[in-house]
């Protein structure tokens, strides 16, 4: 397994080397790295390639039929729409069942025949053998299954326009960890291939079974968040199919398109999707069909509920106004208005700064309570919140995790990334601008928690998760290869914001907000790479980083500087009585030491009695450094990076050293603890 | 026997309870100092470790200037310094055994209202502790049902919170099952206190007799002695939490000796209304003992004969006298 995850990152640096040279980047560093990359992977086996490694079929287009001639996209269209998808869906509360047709019109835009093609069916991960729920338990051995817990999407029928029944064709593949009880990839064979620049369209059956709401999706008494529901076919990337299982640290990855979706409900149920509502219709059954499109988007989920309470406002943006749809839970009226400032703001906030957002609406589901694991999840124009009714406002939790699912919308919505393998790119950048712009509305000091006796501020937040595993796994690690899910997210979420602000301390803040403006503007509608995105870094800055992100991006080196020594001796200490007065010499030392292994260049700060000020700049390198002073003044205070700029240093303690002791803040710790500890003995002492 | 049924010019126990706190206020003094060196002491450690890391450090300064959340986090989750809780459990053990030894000193001081010497005062602390040891098996065995209806609450809201469309039931059946069982937890404290001053008071040797006692007590006064303990438990409570939340929002947090005062005043202060809680107990359990008068003996009702030979009888029929002991509520004297 160990070997596996290995070659499987490889793999993923062979592909990020690759695409940096095919971008002609004159960079010796990555041509050098690719160099790595592909001696890597010539050592691969195919057997542990981490992509569905779903082979073209070697048809050349010649011989194969082409009588489905793919059609121009419409002008206006901002993505390539590689897919449409038409769906009829009926949920029936009673049995937490989906019943649903689905037409996919598949465009073959890769550039050569097609006749293997994997589809996702990622309700099937909600089975007690599943990869999902085997790592679940890995990661956490008290996990325990339930019935309602399970989920499940099976494909009753399935044909294509041309090519008659697929069903005996389709089979379960497990591209990842060959769990053979792994069922949420399969794959069918074309009795012919589909010839480049042709296109297929499928028709399926299937029914979904609903888990009790797990991994965002799934049903809580009569609430329905419905994700990931239908068979979703992979995305080619780079020359091969890309379908990975769905794991328990894992998202999704799939090509934008279209949706058109009919959705059967009880009449009294409220919908929320993301989607147009392009009609209602009443039946005679006691139920309504709601229909709804979207387009430029990557997928389609949807929420019921006859308990919401609809919220409706419009922001208007560069793009023009955007209706926002706030669908409340009972319970959580205390959030209403937190909800549409936050989400207010945070549009014209990425507006402002990295570009136009281009949907005519956004939805934000407010999950019940109790229902946390359907909480803070993003999908194309809906995203669920997060709160409780007892949620204080100086805890801005709510916030938070609306502007992060918002952000979503930026960095996996149309940077649309693949969370399987790069997930540090959506949700590492978004927790980036997460910091940003939640400093920017609720101030840089204030921003998770503003007490009067505390605070904490997003960035904190941020480097705390990354100080709890911060050593395991670099930023590149696909996501179900991570240690554990502790690494997962302290890496891929707190990790990437603190080294994307520790870069932004060292480019400036204003050529970092250019640098992720040109990333959405440039990439949006695409699926860019991590080499793409420091390539517009450096582009962007003006200069080659490849030495800081070789250690933050791809390396698991800890960054910890520390001051080591701090000593001023009178030149004539030899004496009887060494002079110590005005006007003495004194030799002074400061010794820094570079504990961790990531090598940042920094600067020292050093202050004498007199009021003088030393700085050096260390570039480092070597482990220590002593920097010695002739001088008639003695030392006060040396300081390691006095301006802070280094987030990623896992210690801030020890990156300074007064010669003086100030003991005030560890009394004001003792006179608390002290205090906290006799209310508990006090407490204890009760049963007497 | 409730407030309005004392003798003119008697005062309330609870203020003859305050009265004798006050009187013997040594007592509080030398628990709260107790109470202080043991909590000092139990993170010594701690803030040694604490003051290596912070003491010569400029970081420190987010801890000082207002509080970090974050800087503490880091604080605590460094791996080349690890800092444990310290010896707390250690400490509340040692303090929770000086309560129980001390407790019997402390009664036998407020029933005599006078001052003890040490010797008498560890006299008779040594003399009830056994006695109050065992008392607390009694006292756990109470809390079982008490467990068990803080279980069932726990459950009924658990199950109302995750069937009911709205969580207010389930929140709404939570908090009441928290009042219920803190109001049950407060009438066992309450109950084994009249149990812990019977023993002193009556120098009851067998605990469960005490036990069984003062069930009885509380029983038949439910209303004077809960109101009694009650009124001092929320005055505590009140101003404990009241003092702490003003000092935490309004209170300079660079003020160290400050926070220190403010802490340690309202500590003692908690610490003060435990023991006017004893005192008021012990001085209504005495003015009761007072009050109270041996069962009368009952002499048979004679039975006489209505003929004209023995009418009118020769002696005025005797009155029996109302049915005051231990164990009923008594009148006013």
């Amino acid at each position: 397994m160990a070997e596996f995850s290995r070659a499987s990152r490889r793999s993923c640096m062979l592909w990020t080397g690759l695409v940096a040279l095919a971008a002609a980047i004159p960079c010796y560093a990555l041509a050098h790295a690719a160099q790595q990359y592909s001696e890597t992977a010539a050592v691969s086996s195919p057997s542990a390639a981490p992509r569905t490694t779903t082979a073209a079929t070697p048809v050349s287009a010649a011989n194969a039929p082409t009588p489905f001639p793919i059609t121009p996209n419409p002008p206006g269209a901002l993505s390539d729409r590689i897919v449409a998808y038409s769906i009829d869906a009926r949920l029936d509360p009673g049995t937490k069942l989906i019943h649903a047709q689905e037409t996919l019109d598949w465009r073959n835009t890769t550039g050569q025949p097609q006749q293997d093609l994997p589809f996702h069916l990622y309700l099937n991960a909600f089975q007690p053998t599943s990869a999902w729920i085997t790592e679940a338990r890995r990661s956490n051995p008290g996990f325990e299954w339930k019935p309602e817990d399970y989920g499940s999407i099976q494909i009753t029928t399935m044909d294509a326009t041309g090519f008659g029944d697929l069903k005996p064709s389709l089979h379960f593949t497990q591209p990842d960890d060959n769990n053979r009880d792994d069922h949420t990839v399969a794959q069918i064979h074309l009795p012919t291939p589909v010839p480049a620049g042709g296109h297929v369209v499928f028709h399926i059956q299937f029914d979904d079974q609903l888990p009790e709401v797990v991994a965002r999706t799934g049903y809580l008494r009569d609430f329905y968040m419905i994700g990931q529901w239908f068979p979703k076919i992979g995305v080619w990337w780079h020359g091969e199919w890309n379908c990975h299982q769905f794991h328990d640290n894992t998202e999704f990855f799939a090509d934008f398109g279209t949706f058109d979706v009919r959705l059967t409900v009880p009449k009294n149920y409220i919908v929320g999707a993301g989607g147009d509502l392009a009609g209602e219709t009443a039946n005679n059954d006691g139920t309504k069909t709601l229909h709804f499109t979207a387009a430029d988007t990557h997928d389609f989920s949807w929420t019921a509920s006859p308990s919401f309470r609809v919220i409706t406002s419009t922001w208007r943006g560069s793009g023009g106004p955007v209706l926002i749809r706030i669908l409340m839970s009972p319970g959580h009226e205390g959030t209403d208005d937190r909800y549409m400032k936050t989400i207010k703001e945070t549009l014209d906030t990425f507006d402002q700064w990295y570009g136009q957002y281009p949907y005519d609406r956004i939805t934000v589901v407010d999950p019940p309570h109790g229902g946390f694991k359907a909480g803070g999840m993003e999908y194309p124009t809906l995203i669920t919140g997060d709160t409780d009714r007892l949620i204080p406002r100086s805890l801005r939790l709510p916030e938070i995790v609306l502007e992060h699912e918002f952000g979503h919308q930026y960095w996996y919505g149309m940077v649309a990334t693949n969370e399987f393998e790069e997930a540090w790119l959506d949700e590492g950048i978004n927790s980036y601008t997460e910091v940003k712009v939640m400093d920017h509305l609720y101030g840089a000091h204030t921003s998770f928690l503003n007490l009067p006796f505390a605070t904490l501020s997003e960035d904190e937040a941020e480097r705390m998760m990354y100080l709890g595993a911060p050593n395991y796994d670099p930023l590149t690690q696909f996501a179900w290869q991570f240690v554990d899910g502790s690494s997962y997210g302290s890496i891929t979420y707190g990790k990437t914001a603190t080294a994307l602000l520790t870069l932004e301390k060292i480019v400036g803040e204003d050529t970092m907000r250019r640098a992720i403006h040109m990333w959405f503007q440039r990439y949006r509608f695409t699926h860019p790479t991590g080499a793409d995105f420091l390539n517009t870094l450096n582009e962007v800055a003006g200069q080659n980083l490849d030495w800081y992100f070789k250690q933050a991006v791809s390396g698991t080196q800890v960054l910890d500087y520390a001051v080591e020594q701090v000593q001023s001796d009178p030149l004539d200490w030899y004496q009887k009585h060494p002079s110590t007065g005005k006007g003495a010499q004194y030799r002074s030392y400061v010794v820094v030491h570079r504990i961790g292994g990531f090598v940042f260049p920094t600067d020292l700060e050093v202050k004498f009695d007199d009021g003088e000020v030393a700085h050096e700049t260390w570039d480092g390198h070597d482990r220590w450094v002593r920097y010695t002073y002739v001088k008639p003044a003695r030392i006060i205070s040396a300081e390691i990076d006095p301006e802070h700029k280094i987030l990623l240093d896992r210690n801030f303690y020890n990156n300074s050293y007064t010669v003086r002791a100030d003991a005030r803040p560890r009394n004001k710790l003792t006179v608390w603890g002290t205090f906290v500890r006799e209310w508990v003995f006090q407490l204890c002492a009760w049963l007497t | 026997m409730t407030s309005n049924e004392y003798n003119p010019g008697e005062t309330h126990p609870l203020a003859s309870g305050a009265s004798v706190v006050w009187r013997h206020q040594r007592i509080v003094w030398w628990i709260f100092a107790i109470n202080l060196v043991f909590a000092f002491w139990a993170g010594r450690g701690v803030s040694q470790r604490v003051g290596d890391i912070l003491d010569h450090s400029l970081a420190a300064g987010r801890l000082l200037h207002g509080f970090s959340i974050g800087a503490y986090q880091e604080l605590y989750s460094m791996p080349q310094q690890p800092i444990s809780g310290g010896a707390n459990q250690e400490f509340a053990i040692a303090f929770f055994v000086v309560i129980l030894f001390a407790t019997g000193g402390v009664l036998e001081a407020y029933r005599r209202d006078e001052n003890l010497t040490t010797g008498e005062f560890f006299a008779a602390s040594g003399k009830f502790f056994w006695r109050f040891l065992r008392m607390i098996v009694f006292l756990l065995l109470a809390l079982i049902p008490v467990s068990i209806i803080g279980a069932i609450f726990f459950a009924l809201n658990g199950h109302v919170y995750s069937t009911n469309i709205s969580d207010g039931p389930g929140l709404l059946i939570g908090l009441i099952g928290l009042v219920v069982v803190a109001v049950l937890l407060m009438l066992v404290r309450l109950w084994f206190d009249m149990a812990e001053v019977i023993t002193v008071v009556e120098n009851q040797p067998k605990v469960r007799r005490s036990v069984v006692e003062a069930w009885r007590l509380l029983w038949r006064n439910f209303g004077s002695l809960g109101w009694l303990y009650f009124r001092i438990s929320i005055l505590a409570d009140v101003v404990f939490f009241a003092g702490l939340w003003l000092w935490l929002w309004y209170g300079p947090s660079e003020a160290i000796a400050l926070s220190f005062l403010v802490g340690q005043v309202l500590i003692l202060f908690w610490l003060a209304c435990r023991f006017w809680q004893r005192a008021a107990e012990t001085v209504w359990y005495q003015r009761y003992q007072t009050l109270s008068v041996p069962a009368p003996v009952l002499v048979p009702a004679p039975t006489w004969n209505t003929s004209a030979s023995v009418w009118p009888p020769a002696d005025p029929m005797p009155i029996p006298l109302p049915e005051v002991g231990p164990g009923t509520e008594p009148e006013e004297s």
